[in-house]
């Protein structure tokens, strides 16, 4: 299978062995089976929207397997804010670069700059579009705990109607057998056309207001926050987020074997005192983006194969 | 005095439109770009057998493609195509619903890269369509999308 040059820029893209093939590869890398692969190559990161996780993430993946880093973190240090194009800052920066990641606050913003890049593109958030990369690192954490994906039930928890990570997942999801569950209130259910991509890909999903109602099916709880501003109403919005909160006595409701999911950053829907048990693995999940991370530099630069 | 044997007067070269979903015509003619090529003619709400009420377009002189009468798909898709070239009709045309759709309908996502730079023009997949709607997803923010006339660029 070759990646070289090959953009990474929605799950729609993917095909099922595709997916198995970087999961595979980023074992391999965790398991230091290819150190140096970056020697020399040097990535581009573009943040037109400010991130922490993701780009800090990429950037060591990159420096720690020996490539070089530059780029910018915010849209105001960038000719953007001179009034250039998008397709006019990435025809600039293919230049400069083996690999181009970047983050836009527009939907769509990667597909584009991908039609006028000469080198490969990683998408790593379009708007509430897709964020493929952390979709990958999440199943492969899910495929490292439990060294399955099939037959698994999740439950996808918190905002799933703007939440990215959730749509990115779900797709990601899809080329699997497992059972959903979206748990959510009734304004942030998971939006009608992702429901029905996953109808067509013949996925069974069901829906839930409360987690109790589903709780005790779980294999995996995938946590995601509900923010303030997606509420007309204050009083709503604190209403709706105080019952959406994992806390010890949430655990007793879970299967033993069950894991605690979270894409980061978390507020206060996951209480602190549940991240010293068993359950918790949203930290794991995190440094997980680093192999998963120089798997992809590495298939898209050639440095892997 | 006689009566007119047609509405819209007979066209001895050109493109027939007939059969167009009723008040359709308009929305066709801005798909089809075809506002400033020869004389056109158009006609609302006429009489159909078929479809009860019927728009029809005549184009003299332009010779469609088949790339471009299947935009009419989008719009109304049990639309005919007549070819006329002399006075007879040389090609009586099907229009099929196009696979992709380049440039002619504008996102509704206000937060699609194609509504902020203007060198990123519009492209939509055809996901599925029945007699009622035709549902396209954007290929760049991958919304879907029911065709709306509003819609059309």
């Amino acid at each position: 299978m070759d990646f070289k040059n090959k953009s990474i820029i929605s799950l729609r893209d993917l095909t099922k062995e595709e997916v198995e093939f970087i999961l595979q590869k980023s074992d391999e890398v965790k398991s230091d089976k290819h150190p140096d692969a970056l020697k020399d190559k040097v990535m581009a990161s573009l943040f037109f929207e400010p991130s922490t996780r993701t780009r800090l993430s990429f950037e060591s993946a990159m420096i720690s397997l020996g490539g070089k880093v530059f780029g910018f973190a915010t849209q105001d240090s960038s000719s953007v804010s001179k009034g250039e194009t998008l397709k006019d800052t990435i025809k600039m920066v293919t230049g400069y670069c083996d690999v181009i990641i970047m983050r836009h606050p527009l939907e769509g913003a990667s597909r584009a700059a991908q039609e006028v890049s000469s080198v490969p593109i990683i998408n790593c958030g379009d708007g509430s579009n897709q964020h493929p990369t952390q979709a990958l690192l999440d199943l492969f954490t899910i495929k490292d705990k439990f060294k399955k994906i099939d037959g698994l039930n999740i439950g996808l928890y918190g905002d799933l109607r703007y939440g990215r990570t959730v749509h990115s997942l779900s797709m990601a999801l899809s080329h699997y057998k497992v059972n959903l569950y979206f748990i959510s209130p009734k304004i942030l259910q998971m939006p009608d056309h992702y429901k029905l991509y996953l109808n067509q890909c013949g996925l069974k999903y069901f829906e839930a207001e409360s987690l109790e109602e589903v709780a005790d099916k779980l294999d995996v709880i995938y946590v995601t926050r509900i923010q303030k501003e997606r509420f007309a109403d204050p009083e709503e919005f604190v209403k709706v987020a105080g019952s959406y909160k994992i806390t010890l006595n949430t655990l007793g409701m879970l299967k033993k074997s069950a894991k605690i999911m979270h894409p980061l950053p978390r507020v206060n829907e996951i209480d602190t005192s549940v991240d010293n048990t068993e359950h918790a693995i949203y930290f794991e999940q995190a440094h997980n983006g680093i192999p998963v991370r120089q798997a992809l530099l590495g298939l898209v630069t050639g440095g892997i194969r | 005095m006689n009566d007119r044997p047609y509405k819209v007067f007979k066209i001895d070269n050109g493109t027939v439109i007939d059969h167009i979903s009723s008040r359709m015509a308009l929305k066709i003619i801005d798909i089809l770009k075809v506002q400033e090529q020869g004389i056109i003619s158009i006609g609302i709400n006429f009489n159909s057998k078929k479809i009860d009420k019927k728009d029809i377009i005549k184009i003299e002189n332009v010779y469609l493609d088949k790339k471009e009468t299947d935009l009419i798909a989008l719009l109304s898709p049990n639309s005919t195509i007549n070819i006329v070239k002399d006075g007879i009709v040389i090609e009586k045309r099907k229009i099929d619903m196009p696979k992709e759709i380049e440039g002619i309908i504008k996102c509704p996502n206000p937060m699609c890269v194609t509504n902020t730079y203007h060198d990123c023009s519009t492209k939509f997949i055809v996901v599925r369509y029945d007699e009622a709607s035709t549902i396209l997803r954007c290929y760049y923010c991958e919304r879907e999308t029911p065709v709306l006339p509003m819609l059309i660029q």
